[in-house]
């Protein structure tokens, strides 16, 4: 009796949840395997409520703060200022321009601000990056913004748009270093709302169409870089197939502008094609490079793929060894 | 598949359905929860499955050596090595090569092999640590030889195969066995439910946002940042870990277990011996039972037993992960039990009594002492590794950043909230129990209702994994 008692209860305390809120409801939904995609197509297509959309606010602004506001080294740095707008306004931001604030007086001084952009595995590279660029470079002005679980598909979960918007608008970067894709390799709601199951070809076109909006967002902008990291091999098969079409995807997106270039991390974890989990860095020095989801970075691989874009930086001279001082 | 999703909700409703009217029919309801088990494993992995069934049948085949045969002794010795074998190849094998990799690179040895890189697969060390005991036990014939169906359910049983509590396995087969299950109350599963929700889906997953960043980058973070960092991270594993065992614990009650008290408001403890009583009991207890007492426990004198209890919490530290700071964690832990055991002891040697002891000051003072130390340790616990958790320790003393970035009211009543479920958990848990406990059916599913809609909005949008499944 108390058994049947429980399940009542709890029936009913899921179907009243549901029918409480229904958007919630079909959302979580969404996310499993049962859904159908036609729930699928529904659930993305719906708006985030206004409660969402504060928490997600809450938590862009803890990331939002600058790490050496109160530093005395990036407060006594002069430079000399210009005026230049953060987005520069054309068909496809011209809507945008008008709602941003007015722009903040630009460094003239070249690469001084490094802006970090990603799911997760950004937080792991971009540490890496951050280290890296003040060790070698002195460079202190840098900046994270990561999210787990989000990516360029799901745009009805973390809208990167918008906040790439704001980001360079609030923190006026010189380059970015922008890494996707982990969290994409799922279905897609093209821009006409349509379902597209992953890996076809309308969710490549899908897919395309959320990248090129993106670097469009950034020829646009008062950026003077941007790297594009692509997607490195894994040991997991689903991505073996799904990265290298990424990859196309981002190296296509780039070519938008000059000012983009993309990076290909492809063949640093490869050898003969294949993936290799044990790797060597500069120095010689070996270890794993994966965490065992195939997807994630150790702190020794995200060294590696940092010395890289480090290297392809200096190249570009984006990056000048700073002298000693005698 | 994770307790709190949709995929779990309608597999045990499922399950439910089908199993509560078999409860009382012994052998179909040992065959459907068996299976129930295996099936829930599977959404791991299958690969996994198959590991989790090859070791089960391995291992009752060295029981049935250890019960009967003529070379118990060798049976129990090749059974127990082939479960830290097993631990070993999937836990500690990257630990191992990576560490043999920085022992070349400091030698300036040039090492051109490859290695593989092995998945851990999900609970094996809660798993592993049920068929040690359970091999130990009946080798000193505290147990005897189970039917294969037994020995399987108890090894795969699903609520606590990916992150314990460590059930022990006399226990586990008399209710089994029973035709009379557990006799759980309703209101008793609805609040563990709930109170594993709450922590788990509002409290952990909103501390977790706190604790990311400062773990991996302190450089960044000003001392005092630091310092909050480190008293989340503190309440963070605290309701995440036990909001799981909650979870597990609810669950476990309407299949007809008893529940196991994994977690007794530790955080009040007045020292590091009470700590571990009230932390991780499960655990705690078997480290006891099956390494601490083992090794001598304190029957061979105090140096011998101060010897013992830092080894049991060092090798403790190593079972929660392959890393030279979780092997530091629990040294530290092992050599903070010293020295409570050095103060308790020196005293009572020289026959020196020490009154102040029960003033309110001094149990303030050594709950204090006891939660900072607990708090500090975990620095050593949630770092990825060595060199992070030096630079966070550097970091709370002096650092260079002076922005003070979590001065957030939200994260004020996080830890408020976690303060008073430590130390009123209890009564909280008595009141919510008396609520709910209320006859008509309407306003119970109305106020569970309300209180599963409360923790779903208060929930951020993304619900990180559980802490405890990495080990």
């Amino acid at each position: 009796m108390r058994d049947q008692e429980i399940l009542l209860i709890a029936t009913s305390v899921i179907l009243t949840l549901i029918f409480t809120n229904l958007s919630l409801f079909l959302k979580s939904f969404s996310s499993s395997p049962f859904a159908s995609p036609e729930i699928k197509q529904a659930a993305r297509q719906m708006e985030t409520d206004s409660f969402r959309k504060s928490e997600q606010d809450f938590w862009s602004k803890i990331k939002d703060i600058d790490f050496d506001k109160a530093s005395p080294k990036s407060a006594s740095s002069a430079v000399k200022t210009e005026q230049k707008p953060a987005i520069q306004a054309n068909k496809a931001t011209a809507k945008i321009a008008k709602k941003l604030s007015p722009p903040k007086p630009k460094l003239t001084r070249l690469y001084r601000k490094f802006l970090f952009i990603g799911d997760s595995v950004m937080l792991d590279l971009g540490t890496q990056l951050q280290y890296t660029l003040k060790e070698k470079y002195n460079i202190t002005d840098t900046k994270i913004d990561y999210k787990v679980s989000s990516g360029l598909n799901r745009i009805d979960y973390y809208d990167w748009y918008a906040r790439t918007r704001e980001l360079i608008n609030d923190y006026q970067p010189d380059v970015i270093i922008v890494l996707f894709g982990g969290n994409d390799t799922q279905d897609i709601n093209d821009y006409q709302g349509k379902y597209r199951v992953i890996m076809t070809k309308e969710w490549q076109k899908a897919y395309q169409e959320r990248v090129d909006k993106y670097a469009e967002l950034l020829k646009y902008s008062s950026v003077q870089k941007v790297y594009w990291v692509g997607q490195s091999i894994s040991n997991k098969s689903s991505y073996l197939n799904q990265f290298p079409v990424m990859n196309d995807i981002y190296k296509k997106a780039s070519k938008v502008s000059g000012r983009i270039q993309f990076i290909s991390t492809w063949d640093t974890f490869a050898e003969r094609g294949q993936f290799t989990p044990v790797v060597a860095d500069k120095s010689g020095k070996r270890g794993y490079v994966k965490v065992n989801d195939g997807l994630h970075f150790t702190s020794h691989g995200a060294q590696i793929i940092s010395d890289l874009i480090v290297d392809k930086m200096a190249t570009d001279k984006v990056l000048k060894v700073p002298k000693k001082k005698p | 598949m994770l307790f709190p999703t949709y995929q779990f909700l309608v597999f045990f409703l499922i399950l439910c359905s089908a199993i509560l009217s078999l409860k009382h029919q012994v052998n179909l309801y040992k065959i459907v929860l068996l299976l129930s088990s295996l099936l829930f494993y599977s959404f791991w992995s299958f690969d996994f499955l198959l590991l989790l069934v090859l070791g089960t049948a391995y291992n009752y085949i060295i029981l049935r050596a250890v019960g009967n045969g003529k070379y118990k002794k060798l049976a129990l010795i090749s059974g127990i090595i082939f479960n830290i074998a097993n631990l070993g190849i999937f836990k500690y094998c990257n630990f191992f090569v990576t560490s043999l990799f920085d022992v070349l690179n400091q030698l300036k040895i040039s090492a051109s092999f490859q290695v593989l890189q092995i998945l851990v697969p999900v609970g094996v060390s809660f798993y592993t640590f049920r068929m040690i005991s359970h091999l130990i036990d009946c080798y000193q014939k505290k147990l005897s030889c189970p039917k294969f169906i037994d020995y399987a359910t108890y090894i795969t049983y699903f609520p606590q195969i990916a992150s314990g509590p460590i059930s022990r396995a006399p226990e586990f087969y008399s209710q089994l066995n029973s035709p009379k299950k557990y006799d759980y109350k309703i209101e008793e599963v609805i609040v563990l439910i709930l109170s594993g929700l709450f922590k788990k889906y509002t409290l952990s997953s909103f501390l977790f946002n706190f604790t990311q960043l400062p773990f991996k980058v302190p450089q960044q973070y000003s001392s005092i940042d630091l310092i909050l960092a480190t008293i989340s991270y503190s309440c963070l594993i605290y309701v995440d870990f036990s909001g799981y065992s909650d979870l597990a614990n609810g669950i476990s009650c309407l299949l007809g277990f008893k529940p196991i008290v994994n977690f007794n408001m530790p955080y009040q403890s007045l020292s590091l011996q009470e700590f571990w009583k009230r932390w991780h009991i499960s655990l705690s207890e078997w480290l006891r039972d099956y390494v601490y007492i083992p090794l001598g426990g304190n029957k061979h004198g105090k140096l011998r037993k101060y010897v013992n209890l830092f080894c049991t919490m060092a090798i403790g530290g190593f079972w929660h992960g392959a890393g030279l700071n979780f092997i530091v964690w629990g040294a530290i832990h092992g050599l903070g039990l010293v020295v409570t055991h050095l103060c308790r002891d020196i005293p009572q040697a020289i026959h020196l009594k020490l009154d102040f002891y029960n003033s309110r000051i001094a149990r303030f003072m050594s709950w204090l002492l006891t939660f900072s130390f607990v708090t500090g340790s975990w620095v050593f616990f949630g770092t990825p590794n060595w060199e992070t958790a030096v630079h966070f320790c550097q970091g709370i003393v002096h650092s260079s950043v002076k922005t003070f970035q979590f001065n957030f009211w939200q994260l004020y009543l996080v830890i408020a909230v976690i303060g008073a479920i430590n130390f009123w958990g209890d009564r909280i848990a008595k009141i919510l129990q008396i609520m709910f406990s209320l006859k008509n059916i309407f306003f119970r599913v109305v106020l569970v209702s309300l209180f599963v809609y409360a923790i779903l909005m208060l929930g951020p949008s993304t619900v990180p994994p559980f802490i405890y499944f990495n080990f």
